[in-house]
């Protein structure tokens, strides 16, 4: 019954974030000096007349309340709009971005993970030594390198080996399926090892702090006494335990690289959402912008309930 | 094994996999080949009354029929239109157009979809088709009485009329009714879906937004049949990777190059090099609004005379653009061509005769900065962001000033915070200083020189926050709009220039070139000032080939 309480309390303030969340992303882009209509790049000498045409059409004519009320009747119909730049349904622009996006940015975590996690049990096996010094080194350095500039390096190593932009070969006529799937796939490994790159630190450091903590607990030393070897008492005893942290840290991550490949994707030319949400800012596209920033802003919300939910299936100690 | 090290092996694995896999690059290697192009525009939509990008302009004038073109000469050349006679005092254009041709579709085409066009424009131009009502200027009707004839009737002579309907695709008929909708409220909303019923000389096949937009040759297209299979205007958003994309091999042409990224183009021997005059012009504008609020000496034309005068041009074309730009004159640039005054002289850098201009008009230095009325003259430069060259033209701009105790203080703003913060809160542009930005005009005058009419000023729902007003040069700008002979238009559109080049609303710093790049494999493009691929004419897409 704790349990069920708990979890109706965790999705409540999940919803809860969710209405702020939605409101938030109503007010500031609004916020913003300038409108989809002033941009007179839009319509070259546009009359007066045809602009507030323009602007009845996008309903900013209405006031900001009528506008706000309308926006929530059609959220609550599942209706995101219509983009303001290319009249397309919101949904449609923002299915097909995120569906770029998501495969790029699960292999990019993937190799973080594989890497940083090896790091940081590296470093922490090695606790004290020359190679943990130059692996705390190695994850801070490239915690800090900025994404666009490891993207750029990447691109000048790799020029001619890997392909440097876009997400397929744009010019090839009716692929098979494997070609298609090969040539997709020769495209991600850049931005993706780009975002791994990026990611691979936080993912190195908190492993290995974690990794330290465990190591220091009573049951592994137990484990140590009672005869087993340090490897396998490191990765029997020690790493099942210090995955905790990472769990949250993976599903945090996952809600907010989404938003965070937007250098990556312009780096790269991937058409993801990233590159949407550059787009929709820059024309003051109101619809896209709020569609996106909705998704966004639920990935992170339901990515952190479901590490709140692992969490609490893990560690009894939260249960109790 | 352990966990993680299946993991780490199967992430190596996966890379090491695709990166040996084979290359799908290189494009189709076919009997003409597809013509791959870079661009950082994209096509923004494939509806031409909602598409703003110059990459939408540039697929619709190849994929869709136009009245007219532009030839080599930047001089307005038949398309669709094979002859025109103009009557009844300039007010009725008859047009005799191509026969035989069809839609991509297999559908007639003809004249009777050129009037559809027309009418669609006019019928809802304060509505849907808003976008393409300024390429209609005084239009009344458009009447197709036979399949190859065409009669567009005006109310008073418009000089510009073929330029003007340049810019207006002929779309099927068949199509776009379907789509209309009550009161043309379909027309936005209809996406176009590829593949596109297409009557120029290429068909769209293929769209993916902000990624692609293939065509390929259309058999039933009623002019010369180009050399290529197709092409592609694939959108990269970050121009280096879209050079080395071009040095790799996996495109052929490239829309634009940076000044900074011309040596590695240079340097590399498979790779050529065009360069020539554009459209833009980069300009630091003064609100000269006579309503305007505070510093009103920037109405004065002895002020704003010596602020151009203090300015070294050169040096912002060698620092901002690394010579690869001319120094600005004309509110109109080189790129129109004839229309292009070249007799206007540079204002010659010179401190020390913009120091007299403003000691003469009693604005004495107190410190650093002078004072005009009462206020140091301090002002705040709207810099809009995103323009190539902005910045350190700006840093060159604040020290140029510095010299002749001026402050300038830069804010960075994207274009829409840019245009809302010089509406101000009123919307009546009434309060801004200076706006630092690029400037576009087309090849015909009307469209630039219209810009600096009383009629609009951006306070009056116009469009120049400039907000420039001057009778006697409105009454020129009606005078060039009615002069059916082209000498006739070209002495007052010269007059015009030297009005505004002496009035100095805009100081214009300087004129940057078209620079583009292609594989020396390709040959046959044709440079116009929007580049080579362009949407002023099929040129390029017709003639250019495989060199091997």
């Amino acid at each position: 019954m704790r349990g069920l309480d708990r979890l109706l309390r965790l999705v409540g303030a999940a919803l809860l974030t969710i209405f702020v969340a939605i409101t938030i992303n109503f007010v500031i882009f609004r916020a913003a000096p300038g409108d989809a209509v002033s941009n007179i790049s839009a319509i070259p000498r546009a009359s007066a007349q045809e602009k507030l045409a323009l602007r009845h059409e996008f309903g900013l004519d209405k006031s900001l309340g009528e506008q706000y009320l309308l926006y929530l009747k059609q959220l609550a119909h599942g209706n995101l709009g219509e983009s303001f730049s290319s009249r397309e349904s919101v949904s449609h622009v923002l299915v097909r971005a995120i569906g770029n996006t998501i495969p790029m940015v699960l292999l990019g975590t993937a190799i973080a993970i594989a890497l940083g996690v090896a790091l940081g049990v590296f470093a922490a096996y090695r606790h004290g030594s020359a190679g943990d010094h130059v692996g705390v080194g190695a994850a801070l350095a490239l915690y800090a390198l900025p994404t666009q500039w490891v993207g750029l390096m990447l691109i000048v190593l790799f020029a001619g080996v890997l392909p440097t932009g876009g997400m397929q070969d744009e010019f090839l006529i009716e692929p098979g399926f494997w070609s298609h799937a090969q040539d997709v796939a020769r495209h991600m490994v850049l931005p993706a090892l780009t975002l791994g790159v990026g990611l691979l630190g936080q993912f190195a450091l908190i492993t290995r702090s974690s990794m330290l903590d465990v190591m220091g607990e009573d049951y592994v030393l137990t484990a140590r006494a009672k005869g087993l070897g340090r490897r396998r008492a490191l990765t029997r005893h020690a790493l099942r335990n210090a995955t905790l942290p990472l769990v949250n840290l993976i599903a945090l991550s996952l809600g907010t690289i989404v938003a965070g490949a937007v250098l990556v994707e312009t780096v790269f030319s991937w058409p993801g959402i990233g590159r949407v949400v550059y787009t929709a800012v820059s024309t003051r596209d109101y619809p896209v912008l709020q569609g996106a920033f909705l998704v966004l802003t639920v990935s992170v919300i339901c990515c952190n309930l479901i590490a709140d939910l692992v969490v609490l299936r893990l560690d009894p100690r939260v249960r109790a | 094994m352990s966990a993680h090290r299946i993991l780490l092996a199967a992430v190596a694995a996966f890379s090491l996999a695709v990166a040996g896999c084979g290359g799908a690059g290189g494009g189709d290697a076919g009997s003409g080949g597809t013509l791959r192009i870079g661009t950082t525009d994209g096509v923004d939509t494939l509806n031409p009354f909602v598409a703003a990008n110059t990459d939408s302009s540039t697929l619709f004038m190849q994929i869709y029929p136009h009245l007219v073109q532009y030839d080599g000469d930047l001089h307005i050349a038949p398309d669709f239109a094979k002859s025109w006679t103009v009557s009844d005092g300039g007010r009725t254009l008859t047009f005799h157009t191509a026969s035989g041709g069809r839609w991509s579709d297999g559908k007639p085409l003809t004249a009777k979809d050129a009037a559809y066009s027309l009418n669609l424009v006019l019928r809802y131009a304060s509505g849907p088709t808003a976008a393409m009502a300024p390429f209609t200027t005084a239009m009344k009707s458009a009447v197709a009485p036979d399949a190859t004839t065409l009669v567009v009737t005006y109310e008073r002579a418009v000089a510009n009329a073929l330029a003007q309907l340049q810019f207006i695709p002929i779309l099927p008929q068949h199509v776009w009714s379907q789509a209309e909708g009550a009161g043309g409220k379909g027309l936005t909303a209809f996406q176009n879906a590829a593949p596109v019923v297409s009557g120029g000389a290429f068909k769209l096949v293929r769209y993916k937004k902000g990624a692609i937009a293939l065509a390929t040759r259309n058999p039933y297209f009623y002019g010369p049949k180009p050399k290529i299979d197709g092409f592609g205007l694939q959108l990269y958003s970050d121009a280096d990777a879209m050079l080395l994309a071009l040095k790799q091999g996996s495109l052929d042409t490239v829309e634009s190059v940076a000044p900074n990224a011309l040596k590695s183009v240079q340097d590399d021997d498979g790779l050529e090099l065009l360069t020539g005059p554009s459209l833009l012009e980069s300009i630091l504008g003064i609100n000269v609004n006579a309503e305007r609020i505070g510093h009103r000496e920037l109405l004065k034309p002895e002020v704003r005379e010596a602020l151009s005068t203090a300015i070294d041009r050169s040096s912002i074309i060698d620092v901002a653009w690394l010579g690869h730009a001319t120094p600005g004159t004309s509110v109109l640039p080189p790129g129109t061509g004839d229309w292009f005054d070249d007799g206007i002289p540079v204002d010659a850098y010179d401190a020390s005769a913009a120091n007299e201009l403003l000691d003469r008009l009693g604005y004495a230095r107190k410190g650093d900065v002078r004072y005009a009325d009462g206020h140091p003259m301090s002002y705040t430069v709207y810099v809009v962001a995103g323009v190539p060259g902005a910045n350190r033209t700006f840093d060159i701009l604040r020290q140029n000033m510095q010299a002749i105790g001026v402050e300038l203080n830069q804010k960075l703003l994207d274009v829409s915070a840019a245009y809302a913060a010089m509406a101000g809160s009123d919307g009546r542009f009434r309060s801004f200083d200076f706006v630092l930005t690029n400037s576009g005009s087309l090849v015909d005058p009307d469209f630039a020189l219209g810009a600096f009419t009383c009629a609009q000023r951006a306070g009056e729902g116009g469009n120049d926050p400039m907000s420039y007003c001057d009778p006697a040069y409105d009454r020129d700008y009606a005078a060039q709009g009615a002069a059916l002979e082209a000498p006739r238009r070209e002495q007052i559109v010269k007059r015009m220039q030297r009005h505004l080049a002496a009035a100095r609303p805009a100081l214009v710093l300087n004129y940057p070139q078209t620079i583009e790049a292609h594989s020396k494999q390709w040959d046959g493009f044709v440079l116009s000032p929007f580049g080579s691929v362009n949407p002023l004419s099929r040129a390029t897409l017709i003639d250019v080939h495989r060199t091997s």
